[in-house]
């Protein structure tokens, strides 16, 4: 096991490298000059706000602009990896330090989304399984056809709608705290309860098949043991990694959510640097995704391992 | 005795699967039909302002009401359906042209090249696809285009690993060892014998996709990174009509509505070319 999880882990860093090297270059080739962008171009606009051509060769030396690329990306790894990830040109504070305030929120909205996603994927799968070509099964499958058309802007904007101003039953006012934050959580899971669901369908029908449960039906166990104890965890591995991912996925923020119900957190923070051309904070945020993912990724991984020895005893067919 | 048992299980499926395209396939073509015939057959122009008739709920004269500048919004809904339509269909054709030529390539050729190719793919896999497009989008600016490039940028990855997959079961095919050896070239064993084979279930693939390219361009507008006012599309109709949003719901409903109906209509004709295909589980794109 141990050696397995080294091995895996070994893995993560040629991804990390590769994707730092993606990101920097695509922030160098990014059109626009970030001496511009910080100061305003050369040459326009009222004298007092622009300024001087050695000034702006000053501020590119500091910024090392002035290094050739594979330089410029050892300096700049090299700060990444110390978690100095700029200061932002809107507040010229650390980015580092922004993150920080706006993760939490995002965290909670993440985690709370999850929570609904399983509580209501899982029933769903089991109940469509279980019916297999009933009508309880083309019912699940219909609602999730319809859930998986609806874009989750136009959702959020008619839920807010109806259940904020409509009815007055939730606060609409935009927050981090938790009653702020079921709604836009539930549409975020909504998105992809559907995919969820369908998936643990096709895994558990498949299961459901085998000869273990045969096994532990003829020993007299109940369907109720037989069905959650016996079937639905095994069937649960193979959509583990996509849990993973939206997870990770949901914890780098929900750009669109978080926009829509007005949520202080790092997917706010993001858009709104983006349309400023922020870049030191596009920079770090691709960056945190990334990590994010690989982390998310290496989990699900090691917890196959875990769960599945055939996995960590290097993938021999035991069924 | 398998045959026995599936040959009127398969008839079932085929007579309820044939629902399922007849009905997502009109669905899709009305709405087809209606933004693409729609804004050159309408008397009220999608940019034309009319004083005095500003964000009027829906009525005879103005079916969608009218936005903010008096203009008619069922002729910008229609045009905005025109441009998100054909977007989606541009970026789909471009994604499936570059992931099945270097998916057919890498699986045909192996060795180096399949390695590098399939390095990049895992590497644009690994991205989460939406905070990707909408990195892509902030570096290089706002814009329709921006997003296009960005959104195919990423996707093809997708396409390549399947199609490779596929090619790597077919490349052993007589045919293609007939082709070999009369003497094709590499070039055209790939493109004439390969390709034509790959194609058909990556395509049914792709409808089910569309769907999701649908709403993430919508999606990425909505956020304002994509076509600019005035120009009308989807997304950027429902972000204009979010400010009027307590006033005037219309604005909202009715782009997301058609937004939608579209991909609903896609679905159902994903859904039932995929069971018509392969009634077993053929690869499905997840989040």
């Amino acid at each position: 096991m141990l050696k397995y999880a080294l091995r895996r882990i070994l893995v993560v860093f040629p991804t990390l490298v590769a994707a730092s090297l993606i990101i920097f270059a695509l922030i160098r080739f990014a059109p626009g000059d970030p001496v511009d962008i910080m100061y305003g171009p050369a040459g326009m606009g009222h004298s007092t706000a622009t300024i001087s051509q050695e000034a702006r060769d000053k501020v590119r030396g500091q910024l090392g602009l002035l290094e050739p690329p594979p330089i410029q990306y050892a300096i700049w790894l090299g700060r990444v990896v110390r978690l100095d990830l700029g200061t932002t040109f809107k507040t010229r504070r650390p980015v580092v330090d922004e993150l920080a305030e706006r993760l939490p929120t995002t965290a909670k909205l993440a985690f709370l989304s999850f929570g609904i996603l399983l509580v209501t994927a899982i029933p769903l799968g089991v109940v469509s399984a279980v019916n297999q070509g009933k009508a309880a099964d083309h019912g699940v499958r219909f609602v999730a056809l319809v859930f998986s058309a609806m874009p989750s802007f136009w959702l959020g904007l008619l839920l807010l709608y109806l259940l904020g101003v409509q009815w007055d039953v939730i606060d609409i006012s935009g927050g981090s705290e938790l009653k702020h934050l079921i709604l836009p959580a539930a549409v975020m899971a909504l998105g992809i309860v559907p995919t969820i669901s369908r998936l643990l369908r096709a895994s558990l029908i498949s299961e459901l098949g085998q000869l273990y449960i045969v096994f532990a039906r003829a020993q007299g166990l109940s369907d109720g043991v037989v069905l959650w104890r016996h079937a639905v965890r095994v069937a649960v591995l193979p959509i583990m990694a996509l849990l993973g991912l939206y997870l990770g996925g949901a914890l780098g923020g929900s750009v669109i959510v978080e926009s829509i119900f007005s949520i202080p957190g790092v997917g706010k923070w993001v858009l709104d640097s983006i349309l400023g051309r922020d870049f030191p904070v596009v920079q770090a945020y691709m960056l945190l995704a990334v990590v994010i993912i690989a982390t998310a990724n290496l989990v699900v991984d090691l917890s196959y391992a875990v769960l599945d020895p055939r996995i960590r005893f290097g993938g021999r067919q035991v069924a | 005795m398998l045959r026995v048992v599936a040959g009127p299980l398969l008839n079932r499926f085929a007579a309820r699967t044939n629902f399922l395209i007849v009905i997502g396939g009109a669905a899709l073509g009305l709405i087809l039909l209606a933004v693409s015939i729609g804004p050159l057959v309408m008397q009220t122009d999608a940019l034309s302002f009319e004083r005095g008739k500003e964000l009027l709920p829906p009525s005879a004269d103005h079916w969608f009401g009218t936005d903010r500048f008096g203009r008619d919004f069922f002729a910008r809904v229609l045009e905005g359906g025109r441009v998100s339509l054909t977007a989606a269909f541009i970026a789909m054709s471009l994604i499936l042209a570059i992931g099945i030529t270097l998916g057919a390539i890498a699986g045909y050729l192996g060795s180096w090249v399949d390695g590098a190719v399939m390095r990049i793919v895992d590497v644009l896999l690994a991205l989460p696809p939406f905070v990707a497009a909408i990195a892509i989008a902030g570096l290089f600016g706002t814009g329709l285009q921006v997003i296009l490039i960005g959104v195919v940028t990423l996707w093809w990855a997708w396409y390549a690993r399947i199609t490779r997959g596929i090619v790597l079961q077919v490349k052993e095919r007589l045919h293609v060892d007939a082709a070999k050896a009369a003497g094709a070239t590499t070039f055209s064993i790939v493109f004439r014998e390969i390709v034509p084979l790959a194609a058909g279930p990556v395509i049914v693939v792709a409808t089910l996709d569309l769907g999701s390219l649908i709403l993430t361009i919508a999606g990425l507008s909505f956020l304002g990174l994509g076509e600019q006012p005035p120009n009308p599309e989807w997304g950027t109709l429902l972000s204009e009509g979010r400010a009027y949003f307590l006033v005037s719901p219309h604005l909202t409903l009715f782009p997301g509505l058609m937004i939608f109906l579209t991909v609903l209509a896609l679905n159902l004709l994903g859904e039932g070319l995929h069971e018509r295909l392969d009634p077993y589980n053929l690869a499905g794109r997840g989040g």
